[in-house]
């Protein structure tokens, strides 16, 4: 099969700006094609979307106007992940040597506001107050740390870790260390979690070059993997009147073992992870489902500093979504970004040390898709 | 009706965004909010929790879930201290402080109907 690699790479900050989304998403394919040495021309085709900034193929009226097919891709937390599984398969196919992935978005203040019908759900989840989406993530979490002995101050370990490699992170949002005393007194939104432990919505924009491994590039990194699941029964997500009887199943468990067995790889492999962090909890559950470590492991590798840059097992070396937002379109390339910059050595002041080699991305949304990617070098 | 235990649990502490959210009558207070795995069956059933002290809600508390014109509602339930006692963490045995709120017993309902009601909602797809 046709090896597949990331030859560019970029992404804008994320902080709070006057740019619009297509902005944000022309400079990043303007900046990943500049990484690459390459220019719009030699892209034969490209792929990408926002969730609620515009359609990403009205971008050739900035890029030019080369005739390649752009596809949009629409795929919540996935469509970066989407978008990268597209460009696999029209490189392996034949259909274009180089490929551009997009993702880019651009939400204001306090945006996300899911409407029940929206969801097949009676008005009476609106009208109870039953549409917060931050009422899952505790409820979730708030479960796991009953079967597993996790701590609040663990909670707050992740986010304070978050902050402190926002703060080494130039494109972060967030860049202002927080203390863990501080993240627990921030006030409680759904408890356990409170208002410091959550990500906001963002905007930004991130974009990667892709080729086939014949072509010559000046600094790759290999694409080992790159898969996109939606759930199975039986798990928990977010508005769900329901959850079925028995042990839970997940999308992230699912999506993470396709991706290390596509890839020939473990999670014992990997040098450093992006982990979805929509808030600590994720983090903390996602460690276990992505298969890093067992269910409870993680009370103790975090507070041994096992998932800080220079830990065993560094996680969101960039500050995740915590630190730096989350725009929803952008957020999945995000982490691929961050890994590339890892594994090329590029990631100045949060560089992992002894150079990392194999690297992993995982996303999670609603209603239960999971886009995970195995990349080493 | 049905009886069950609290599987997992959070307490909406901020009012939601109005529409599509009607605070009851007096203004937003913080509510209860979580799953009640329903004996036998397994199945876990989201529903506001009636608890009359939000500091008391624990994983494992017994409860009793019922339809509503809304969301199912769940409160303790009534008598049987036993059960509660042996549930699972600190908060066991708060049956008995219970029972005052749990007084009147809500109109009869077979398990049946709520389970039906809930089932015809599942979750729908949607972005993020």
């Amino acid at each position: 099969m046709t090896g597949v690699v990331i030859c560019g790479a970029a992404r804008t900050s994320f902080a709070r700006s006057e740019r619009t989304g297509r902005e944000h998403a022309v400079a990043a394919i303007t900046a990943a094609l500049a990484d690459a040495g390459m220019d719009w021309a030699r892209v034969g085709a490209a792929f990408g979307g926002s969730d609620a900034a515009g359609l990403a193929d009205t971008l050739v009226a900035d890029l030019g106007l080369t005739g390649i097919p752009f596809v949009n891709v629409k795929n919540g937390c996935a469509t970066g992940g989407s978008a990268l599984v597209s460009a696999v398969n029209a490189i392996r196919s034949g259909m274009a040597e180089v490929v551009v992935a997009v993702g880019f978005d651009k939400h204001p203040r306090g945006a996300f506001d899911p409407r029940p019908e929206d969801w097949g759900l009676d008005d009476a989840y609106g009208r109870d107050g039953l549409m917060v989406t931050t009422q899952f993530f505790g409820m979730k979490i708030q479960r796991y740390m009953h079967d597993h002995g996790i701590t609040p101050w663990t909670l707050a370990l992740v986010a304070e870790k978050a902050y402190r490699n926002g703060s080494l992170t130039p494109e972060a949002w967030r860049r202002k260390e927080v203390s863990a005393d501080e993240i627990l007194a921030s006030g409680m939104v759904n408890d356990p979690l409170t208002r410091f432990m959550f990500c906001s919505p963002g905007e930004g924009a991130v974009a990667v070059v892709l080729c086939s491994s014949s072509v010559t590039t000046r600094d790759p990194v290999a694409l080992r993997s790159a898969v996109v699941r939606t759930r199975r029964a039986g798990s928990f997500e977010v508005f769900s009147p329901l959850v079925d009887a028995g042990p839970l199943t997940s999308v992230s468990r699912d999506a993470a073992r396709a991706a290390f067995e596509q890839a020939s790889l473990g999670p014992s492999d990997v040098d450093v992870v992006q982990l979805q962090d929509t808030e600590s909890g994720a983090e903390v559950m996602h460690l276990a489902e992505c298969g890093f470590c067992e269910d409870g492991e993680q009370e103790k590798l975090i507070a041994a500093g096992a998932t800080e840059i220079g830990g065993t097992l560094p996680v969101n070396t960039d500050g995740g979504c915590i630190a730096n937002g989350e725009p929803i379109g952008a957020s999945g390339l995000r982490q691929v970004y961050e890994i590339v910059q890892q594994l090329r050595g590029r990631a100045g002041a949060r560089q992992v040390p002894g150079r990392p080699r194999i690297g992993f991305t995982h996303v999670y949304g609603a209603p239960g898709v999971s886009a995970c990617t195995v990349l080493s070098r | 009706m049905a009886d069950g235990t609290l599987w997992t649990w959070t307490v909406q502490r901020f009012a939601p965004k109005s529409p599509p959210y009607v605070a009851p009558e007096g203004g937003f207070r913080p509510f209860a909010l979580g799953y009640v795995e329903l004996d036998g069956e397994g199945v876990r059933v989201a529903a506001v929790l009636d608890v009359p002290d939000l500091d008391d809600v624990h994983i494992g508390m017994r409860l009793s879930v019922k339809a509503s014109a809304g969301v199912p509602r769940a409160r303790p339930c009534p008598a049987n201290p036993s059960a509660t006692a042996a549930a699972e963490g600190p908060g066991g045995g708060t049956a008995a402080r219970y029972e005052g709120a749990a007084a009147a017993p809500p109109p009869g309902l077979s398990p049946a109907p709520l389970i039906e009601r809930v089932r015809q909602t599942p979750p729908g797809p949607v972005a993020s």
